[in-house]
């Protein structure tokens, strides 16, 4: 008899710490739940219980949102989440901009049957909510990207395990959100957090970490700032505890508007922000530094890469394919990228449907990424920021098959990177601090670009829309950035150009006035055709902006008004 | 006394509801019920914010959460809230119509159009 086994992915596994705390998390949940509905304690109690264990209540229903630590996961898991998809839910789920997954109908009554379902397979909801650090975020390609240094993910589980539950940065003045990329070339968006860490090497071929702070979104946005070159792995720990110290201690409590870390180091400057983090780094014990390497030693083990085969670089196969289907090498360069190991590669499945609502998940589409990452992936698949599904460690050989098998799903539409591969946020139509609408304009969006070969002449072209100004859709980093906004109890859209989250970070700016809902994509396209039509050869989007600023933009969509 | 006879618009009360956190709107009965069209439609602001002090007591008993006034107005004889946030809140997401209250007789149109 042929029994299929389930490839258990090298990923992070919970030790007996991990399962008792998350088992003991559940439990105090479950009684939290039963004292809300038998009337022992109010919903203003209950809110901030709620709320630590990742449930908040949206427009219309609770929405419980799910940590995918850094992203990473495997099909075990993917599987679970689809179960409670079905199960607790309406048969789908959403990836969020952190790399998580939120449900949309989820009842109170049922949650803390969800959180036993995840803790089965090491999941939970912890950190995704309130003012803690919250779920790190890194590179999708992580661990398998032929442009990284080193896997960031051991360091990401440090800072996981650090963080989590840390007694002093439970309660800080805000939220707070660190991203860590391990390539030069930035896909995990690290000058937009509060804290920020790039890998370097030095020339003995040591790692070390360059330190950003003060970077962010919302309705301040700002680029981080460098607070240290280069500061050795075994420092880490330390000094992250430095600037969160120097943070809790100066950072404002007074007005929530004013509390994130990019006002403290905007208001110090970043001088004096750095002088007094390096001061509180020096006074620190250093007795943690030594268990911290042994930590990270032993969390790396765990990330130790999957049994690849020597395969040849080059497949005959798919270079055939590539010149006699014109789908196929339209898929093969906007959803894959290059591998670390020869004979493989790193492939994306496209949540962005043309008209389709960006991110959502159907129960069935991640059973059938958890069947293709057990089959193709050695069981392991990433969420990315962009909310997309990555397959890391697919063989080049297998490219044919896996796309067919994508396709059948709708998951391989030919535009990672480009103009469908659209950002949004839930805004009006799921989310209670909305302003306006966003999945409807993304869908109209898709529709009007659908033309994947359009897509591809206009090339790489980010496009990100938030209901509001708190920019979870990363409005303020997209080469295009959509803002819905309430003008008379009427929707409207404000245009944003020339935003970055990657290692040349910016934040975008405002164009001109705003234009209405029945407006706004006829108002993208113009942007589009008035970049066609003044790029030069082999320029991108952002490279034309750059190079031009506004004012053929303007000139386009505002002369004659 | 309020001179309420040159501008009275018309309120309903809303909440959600805590075991399933429902959208859930006050009926004359004074129970709660799922669709809009099912809500007691109040005639000016005073009148509706007795109404939201009597459906309070619902939220020290726990049933529902969050009560509060919606202000409406009667298109083709259905009540309906006036801002378009009350209007997805009451009808479901603009887009998934089949899992909003749209799928109970409403149309996708009729939550965006005003
Ligand atoms: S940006 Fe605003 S509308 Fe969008 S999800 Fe965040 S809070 Fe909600």
């Amino acid at each position: 008899m042929n029994v299929h086994v389930t490839p258990e992915p090298n990923m992070y596994r919970y030790d007996e710490f991990d399962r008792k705390f998350v088992d003991a998390r559940v439990a105090q949940f479950r009684d939290q739940v039963a004292r809300r509905l038998d009337g022992t304690i109010t919903e203003d109690e209950f809110k901030p219980m709620r709320l630590m264990n990742g449930l908040y209540h949206q427009l219309h229903a609770y929405m419980l949102r799910v940590a995918v630590p850094y992203g990473t996961m495997s099909s075990r898991q993917l599987n679970v989440l689809a179960d409670i998809a079905d199960r607790y839910d309406r048969g789908y789920g959403h990836w969020t901009t952190r790399q998580n997954i939120q449900y949309n109908w989820i009842r109170l009554e049922e949650t803390a049957d969800i959180l036993d379902a995840l803790a089965d397979v090491e999941m939970h909801a912890i950190q995704t909510s309130g003012n803690c650090i919250r779920n790190t975020t890194t590179d999708a390609y992580a661990g398998a990207a032929a442009d990284e240094l080193a896997d960031p993910r051991p360091v990401c589980e440090l800072i996981r395990q650090w963080s989590s539950l840390h007694p002093e940065f439970t309660y800080l003045p805000r939220k707070f959100k660190i991203a860590v990329t391990g390539s030069p070339n930035d896909r995990a968006a690290v000058r937009v957090h509060d804290i920020g860490l790039r890998m370097h090497l030095n020339e003995k071929g040591e790692r070390g970490w360059e330190v950003l702070v003060g970077g962010g979104q919302g309705r301040t946005p700002m680029i981080a700032v460098t607070v240290r070159d280069w500061l050795a792995e075994a420092d880490l720990l330390p000094y992250l505890t430095a600037v969160m110290r120097v943070y809790n201690l100066i950072g404002r409590r007074d007005n929530k508007y004013k509390a994130r870390i990019k006002i403290l180091v905007h208001e110090m400057g970043a001088e004096a922000f750095s002088a007094a983090v390096e001061k509180e780094f020096a006074e620190a014990p250093k007795e943690t530094i030594e268990v911290d390497a042994r930590e990270l030693h032993r969390i790396s083990s765990y990330f130790a890469p999957p049994a690849w085969e020597t395969l040849p670089a080059f497949v005959p196969e798919i270079e055939e394919k590539k010149l006699a289907d014109r789908g196929f090498r339209q898929w093969l360069s906007a959803n894959t990228a290059a591998h670390k190991v020869p004979g493989y590669t790193i492939v994306n499945a496209s949540f962005k449907p043309a008209g389709g609502i960006p991110g959502d998940a159907t129960s069935e589409q991640m059973r059938a990424v958890a069947k293709l990452a057990d089959e193709y992936s050695f069981g392991e698949v990433r969420v990315t920021h962009a909310q997309n599904l990555t397959l890391p460690h697919v063989r080049t050989s297998d490219l044919i098959e896996v796309w067919e098998k994508l396709k059948e799903q709708d998951l391989a539409e030919a535009n990672i990177g480009l103009i469908g591969d659209i950002i949004s946020c839930p805004g009006l139509d799921y989310c209670a601090l909305a302003t306006a609408r966003s999945i409807p304009v993304a869908q109209e969006i898709s529709t009007r670009f659908a033309d994947i070969k359009r897509q591809h002449d206009v090339g790489p072209l980010k496009l990100n829309i938030s209901g509001c100004i708190n920019a979870c859709g990363h409005h303020h980093v997209g080469h295009i950035g959509i803002l819905g906004v309430d003008k008379k109890g009427k929707e409207f859209y404000q245009i944003t150009l020339g935003g970055s989250s990657a290692e040349n970070a910016s934040i975008g700016k405002i164009l001109g006035p705003g234009f209405g809902a029945e407006e706004i994509t006829d108002a993208v396209e113009t942007v589009v055709d008035t970049y066609l039509n003044v790029r030069e050869q082999g320029e991108e989007f952002l490279q034309t902006y750059r190079r031009l600023g506004a004012a053929p933009f303007k000139e386009a969509l505002y002369a004659g008004n | 006394m309020n001179d309420v006879t040159e501008d009275c618009s018309e309120y309903v009360v809303t909440a959600n509801e805590v075991l399933s956190g429902d959208t859930v709107f006050r009926a004359s009965d004074d129970t709660w019920v799922r669709g809009i069209d099912g809500a007691a439609v109040l005639k000016c602001e005073d009148t509706g914010f007795v109404a939201l002090g009597e459906a309070q007591k619902d939220e020290h008993a726990n049933i529902v959460m969050g009560a509060y006034l919606v202000e409406v107005s009667r298109e083709s004889g259905a009540v309906r809230p006036v801002h378009i946030r009350e209007r997805i809140r009451a009808l479901g997401p603009t887009v998934r119509a089949d899992l909003a209250q749209v799928a109970q007789g409403f149309s996708t149109s009729e939550v965006v159009d005003q």
